[in-house]
């Protein structure tokens, strides 16, 4: 019976090997697919530039005609807002300085823009513009 | 590059401390390498908490003049001590020369890996990266991450594994997206190689670091552990824990418990996870050296020194919850609410769940060795007083996390099984790994 039991915990051993050298195989596959893949795009980075801006500003105003709560809008939100930190991204209160406008069509943010009299600053390859709140 | 300063010199300070508080004591070289780069993060994390508090933020030139401070005054209290502060130079053990060269291999793995995903994973930049990057940048205005607007960030979770990464940025200027994935790489490798040690120093088995390994080149592991989560600080300093109280039962040595104190207590400013684990296993080990026949002399001094530990390590966590931590806005009380309200099949999900993860192809057959092992040392799995506290941290824990899938009707339950619970099993996974080979190894020995 004890020697049974032995024989099992050997072959139990023997089996967490195996499954550990497929486990290498695998985490070397998955490296190499990886890297076959298309670089990693973080959306952040490109409002990087906008951090000298906004160095002083501890809230900006954030406007977008896409639904925040659904994944790829949050996903976008969430990454700006990384990257312009610690300046917060405000969805609620808009009587900001500044006012960024991420919206589906640049022709929406540039109506937004002339209706409520903001002057355009900057512009990334995104086509989110900043601009001035300058009634604030 | 100067930001290696600031891990060496957590280091330094951890090994230093470490030292001063274990002097009775006798520990592997390399496991102290490890609990000393663990216990050094801690300190150098909780000194910005400290500076946070008392200044309102965070001084850069101040912080890393307290931590060489610190460093002067316990050099000079090592010139004290006749005890040696590191063994260095190569073991003459074959076996451990031949195991930690393949943690090159691992340690490759792993950096291949996260210069493929340098930002880490949604959570990494949503809410870990962000806190630090608030904490950092933000002057007096750090505050303005628990701002309720924030809410999608998690803005109401503890934030050890930010300040580390704040800290150290203080070497660099800047908020370099680099720290945070070296960070989790440092922790990614240590993980493994504790597992394989403790194990390979309480069983002395040939094959010991197998599950270390096991665990260690699993691409879900590697996966969770480069997205530079907070998860991977749990698991790490849960084994900590669990190893440090195994040796702290065996030689009997206050000292170590203390430590193993400062570990339970600092998880519970990881994550809100990490809150009701810390409580649960200072509840339990309590209640272990209160019934440990073995201890007998020194049983106040022991337990004196773990309440201790884990006290000064919790008051970041204690003084969070009470003074700075915003409204959970992600809770709804589905007991209570008409709007909400929990139901009997979302308890049935939340357990079925469990079993369908388990079964997913990416775990790649990993419970079943947990699940094969567990059945195979049944006998001897309960035995030691560390056995013990795992298993009933493991219920306990569990329990709760399962009653709270259960009460928090925020979001759908299938949303919370698809976010979290794979994370939270893979929290467990080392320790789960020590406990099952323990016992096996322990059974093979008593054979022998």
């Amino acid at each position: 019976m004890k020697n049974q039991k032995e024989t099992l915990i050997q072959i139990f051993i023997i089996l967490t090997i195996t499954l550990t050298g497929f486990n290498l195989i695998t985490s070397a596959a998955d490296i190499y697919t990886r890297s076959k893949n298309a670089p990693y795009i973080f959306y952040g980075e490109s409002f990087i530039p906008l951090r000298a801006t906004l160095q002083n500003e501890s809230r900006i105003g954030y406007v977008t005609d896409q639904d925040i709560t659904s994944i790829a809008p949050l996903q976008r939100f969430l990454q700006i807002q990384y990257a312009l930190a610690p300046t917060i991204l405000d969805t609620k209160n808009l009587n900001q300085h500044y006012i960024l406008l991420n919206c589906s069509d640049e022709k929406i943010s540039i109506e937004i823009i002339k209706k409520f009299h903001l002057k355009p600053l900057k512009r990334n390859s995104f086509g989110v513009i900043l601009a001035e709140n300058t009634g604030h | 590059m100067l930001y290696i300063f600031g891990y060496l010199l957590s280091f330094c300070n951890g090994l230093l401390i470490f030292n001063l508080i274990t002097t009775k004591t006798s520990i592997h070289p390399l496991l102290k390498f490890i609990f000393s780069f663990g216990l050094g993060m801690i300190i150098s994390a909780h000194i910005i908490f400290y500076t946070l508090v008392v200044f309102g933020q965070l001084i850069p030139f101040f912080l890393i003049l307290i931590n060489l401070s610190i460093l002067s005054y316990l050099l000079y209290q090592q010139k004290q001590t006749p005890k040696t502060l590191l063994a260095w130079g190569i073991p003459n053990d074959t076996i451990l020369n031949i195991n930690l060269s393949i943690f090159i291999l691992v340690l490759a793995t792993l950096l291949l890996k996260a210069s493929l995903f340098p930002y880490g994973g949604w959570d990494a930049w949503a809410i870990w990266n962000l806190k630090a990057r608030f904490i950092f940048l933000g002057a007096d205005q750090w505050k303005n991450m628990l701002d309720p607007v924030l809410m999608h960030t998690n803005n109401h979770y503890p934030f050890l594994l930010p300040l580390m990464n704040a800290w150290i940025w203080c070497f660099g200027n800047t908020a370099s997206h680099w720290v945070p994935l070296t960070t989790s790489v440092i922790f990614a490798l240590l993980l493994p190689m504790l597992l394989g040690l403790s194990l390979y120093i309480t069983t002395k088995h040939k094959f010991s670091f197998i599950p270390a390994f096991l665990m260690a080149f699993l691409p879900l592991y590697q996966l969770l552990s480069i997205s530079q989560y907070a998860d991977l600080l749990v698991a790490f300093y849960l084994l900590c824990i669990f190893t440090c109280f195994h040796m702290a039962n065996e030689q009997k040595s206050p000292s170590l418990f203390f430590l193993t104190g400062i570990f339970c207590g600092s998880i519970s400013f990881i994550k809100d996870e990490g809150l009701v684990s810390s409580i649960l296993i200072a509840v339990l080990i309590t209640f272990s050296i209160f019934t440990n026949k073995n201890i007998t002399n020194e049983k106040n001094k022991i337990l004196k020194n773990f309440i201790l530990g884990s006290g000064l390590a919790l008051i970041p966590a204690v003084f969070f919850n009470i003074f700075i931590r915003p409204e959970n806005l992600r809770f709804i009380n589905g007991l209570t609410s008409t709007s909400d309200p929990t139901s009997w099949q979302r308890l049935l999900f939340t357990i079925a769940a469990y079993f369908i993860e388990i079964l997913k192809l990416n775990w790649q057959g990993l419970w079943f060795i947990i699940l094969g092992g567990i059945l195979l040392s049944f006998k001897t799995l309960y035995k030691t007083n560390t056995q013990k506290l795992i298993i009933n941290f493991l219920i306990c824990y569990l329990t709760i996390i399962t009653i709270n899938y259960f009460i928090n009707t925020h979001y759908p339950i299938s949303f919370w099984i698809n976010t979290s619970l794979n994370r939270i099993l893979m929290t467990l996974v080392p320790t789960l790994l020590f406990m099952t080979f323990y016992s096996i190894f322990l059974s093979q020995n008593k054979k022998g």
